[in-house]
């Protein structure tokens, strides 16, 4: 037997058999790059119908599935940031509705059953002058008080800054904490979080998120906009029936005239930023 | 020089074999997953999260196989600088509560002997120094208790309230029937600090001896449980409004929207069926789910879990099931688990509808799940949508019910009922 010949022979007949898996796989990605394209122009001509049009940089996400998660409050976690940011002992005052007021010597931060945030306090340091310096100095504090986070993003608007994060790996659009500082050492805060790792149980089933019927879902309501720019999936915090919190898998369509987040269960439009 | 061009040319040869062979695995691998549809598999599988971690997916989050209390507590305890202060009927002082004293309870649920116990054995341990409370509003497997607090314990005796007295150094346990059990138990002293470090609520005694009803009730200091008169409001489950809700629903009982159904009563009611099942959904609430042993919804697969393990499973199926169902009807309420019995492989769960931290009671239990062998063969939920009055009602303090009482000794407890037009919320005896 001339191995060298079997070797030969084995060889082309790999090549073959990977060319053609290649090319069958190839195939299949262009197949699937077409039908997105198609389906992008046949929005594009439905989306005309409703007087909207979509941006020439706008390209349509693929269909998702993402599992609705929870997230427990929890208490010490805003506890150990009022005590960060306020200092010295706190008082406590508990609200029927759930929200706790937390007072400390240099201001009062109010947290809802809900995540949401807010109060007044001292910083403790020079007050910024520029955006850069609120920037900054909003950084170094949210990591201070224990609210920072690696993923954390940064936007500054003047003395105001605002600091969003994700959560299970994707954006939570309206999960995000502001600092906007009064020029006199002072801060308000504001906005909705949440603590701890996100969960889900084995049983719990997925919802579906198609770029496309949420495209036509948003455009059927009516929306004040003529041109959709971009298209993100992520989660919305929520809380529900029994005041869990929960992120739900929502998209957020921008638009001309801002941002919109729209369910991806039930395809209602939530809210407008912006 | 000849021998030596053979061999560069048999290496180059083998080489080049090898990386074939690799490049044809990793070609038919790409192959076969690009005909998957790896969006449709479970959370759980490793492919699943393989592929979320390569794609953007939802990544870096806890997937519990069970472990979600399916039921809140009523009622929370613990003696602080030697005063008892308590927590009770509020989803969010419950919440609080339960965040201080879950690692207490975890330790003082590690496991023991239960032996029937006298009431005034349990009378002397509450005298005997620092006690914590756990009650619920219906009967729960003390083996599902535990595992919620993050504990362990080989009992399924059905408990509604649980006692841990440092003092003694014992854990009693109220069953539903009003019988008294206790085992030893110890928690390290360092856990029962941070405990109570962490604990806040309203100053309260247990009513020991004092009145006909049992020794741990929680009597509190100049209670005043005010809470809002509910009004029933309609449910329309087929609105084409409500979104997928509906879909969501049949995808919860393992049918698609394709479902074939008929319709009875102008199309008030559909009733789906498929090859095992049948499920009837009245618009205004009423769900009824029945199957055969080879029902699609299973809790787990025969053989794949037993004991504890089937229990979870069982429980998280009909809360998954529920929450669903609650979201589908947008009630503004939630489900607590009341009793779980046993007959032989038939397991039936009873849920509770809670408004807030209260349960609503009606003529009929709110949810009912009966699994076989993992199998969900029956269920019964009965949607309903509570609107807040302005109007608000006192309910009579413990204090007061408890000096009412008489005979034998009981339990009390607070719930909405029908009342006319409203559902109105009252202390009643158990």
């Amino acid at each position: 037997m001339q191995w060298g010949k079997v070797k030969n022979i084995l060889i082309v007949i790999l090549v073959a058999v990977n060319a053609f898996l290649l090319c069958n796989l190839g195939v299949k990605q262009w197949q699937d790059w077409e039908r997105v394209r198609e389906l992008q122009a046949n929005l594009g001509e439905l989306l005309s119908g409703y007087g909207i049009e979509l941006d020439a940089s706008f390209r349509l996400p693929g269909d998702t599935v993402l599992p609705t998660l929870s997230v427990d409050r929890s208490r010490t976690s805003e506890e150990a940031v009022a005590a960060a940011a306020l200092g010295g002992e706190l008082e406590r005052t508990e609200r029927e509705d759930g929200a706790v007021l937390l007072e400390g010597a240099s201001g009062s931060l109010e947290w809802q059953a809900d995540g949401r945030l807010q109060g007044e306090c001292a910083t403790g340091e020079p007050a910024p002058e520029e955006e850069k310096q609120a920037q900054r100095l909003a950084q170094r504090l949210l990591e201070k008080w224990g609210l920072a986070s690696d993923d954390a993003a940064y936007t500054a608007d003047g003395l105001s800054v605002t600091m969003t994060g994700t959560a299970a790996g994707l954006p939570v659009f309206n999960r995000q904490i502001s600092l906007r500082f009064d020029g006199q050492g002072g801060v308000a805060v504001s906005g909705l979080w949440s603590f701890g790792t996100p969960y889900t149980t084995v049983q719990a089933s997925g919802t579906v998120c198609v770029a496309s019927d949420a495209l036509l879902a948003f455009a059927a309501n009516g929306q004040d906009c003529t041109r959709i720019t971009s298209m993100t999936i992520g989660y919305r915090l929520q809380s529900d029936s029994g005041r869990r919190l929960q992120l739900m898998p929502t998209w957020k369509i921008g638009t001309d005239s801002g941002d919109y987040l729209v369910d991806c269960a039930k395809k209602t439009i939530l809210e407008q930023e912006n | 020089m000849n021998q030596a061009g053979h061999s560069v040319k048999n290496t180059a040869k083998n080489v080049s074999l090898i990386v074939l062979v690799l490049l044809l695995g990793v070609l038919c691998a790409a192959n076969w997953l690009a005909g998957m549809n790896i969006d449709q598999m479970p959370a759980d599988n490793l492919l699943r999260r393989a592929y979320d971690h390569v794609f953007g997916g939802a990544v870096g989050y806890e997937l519990r196989s069970s472990g979600v209390a399916a039921a809140e507590p009523a009622q929370l305890a613990l003696t602080t600088d030697g005063q008892l202060y308590g927590v009770q009927y509020s989803l969010t002082d419950i919440d609080a509560g339960l965040e201080a004293v879950r690692p207490l309870w975890a330790a003082v649920l590690s496991d023991g002997e239960l032996e029937q116990a006298e009431e005034a054995e349990l009378v002397a341990a509450l005298r005997a120094g620092d006690c914590a409370l756990l009650r619920y509003h219906g009967a729960i497997p003390l083996s599902v208790a535990a595992g919620w607090m993050g504990g362990s314990w080989q009992s399924d005796l059905a408990v509604e309230t649980l006692v841990y007295t440092a003092g003694s150094g014992q854990l009693f346990v109220r069953t539903d029937t009003g019988a008294l059990y206790a085992a030893a138990a110890d928690a390290d002293e360092s856990v029962l600090r941070a405990a109570q470090q962490g604990f806040r609520g309203l100053s309260c005694q247990f009513s020991g001896e004092a009145y006909a009803v049992y020794p741990e009730t929680l009597l509190f200091d100049r209670e005043t449980l005010s809470l809002p008169l509910l009004k029933a409001g309609s449910i329309d489950l087929f609105d084409p409004q409500s979104g997928t809700g509906l879909e969501d629903l049949l995808d919860a009982f393992g049918f698609t929207p394709y479902a074939n159904y008929y319709s009875e009563q102008n199309d008030r009611v559909r009733v789906f069926v498929d090859d095992v099942s049948t499920l009837r959904v009245n618009a205004a609430g009423l769900i009824q789910y029945a199957a055969g042993a080879d029902s699609t919804v299973r809790a787990y697969d025969a053989g794949e879990a037993a004991g504890r393990a089937a229990l979870d499973a069982q429980l998280d199926c009909a809360r998954t099931i529920l929450d669903t169902a609650v979201r589908a009807g947008e009630t503004d309420t939630h489900a607590s688990l009341y009793a779980v019995q046993h007959n032989g492989n038939r397991t039936t769960l009873v849920f509770l509808q809670m408004y807030g931290g209260v349960p609503v009671l009606g003529d009929n239990d709110f949810a009912t799940f009966v699994f076989e062998n993992g199998s969900l063969t029956s269920a019964t939920i009965r949607l309903q949508r509570f609107h807040a009055d302005e109007v608000r009602r006192t309910v009579l303090p413990a204090r007061q019910a408890a000096a009412g009482a008489q005979g034998e000794t009981r339990s009390l407890m607070v719930a909405y009922r029908s009342d006319g037009d409203y559902f109105a919320p009252g202390r009643f005896y158990l």
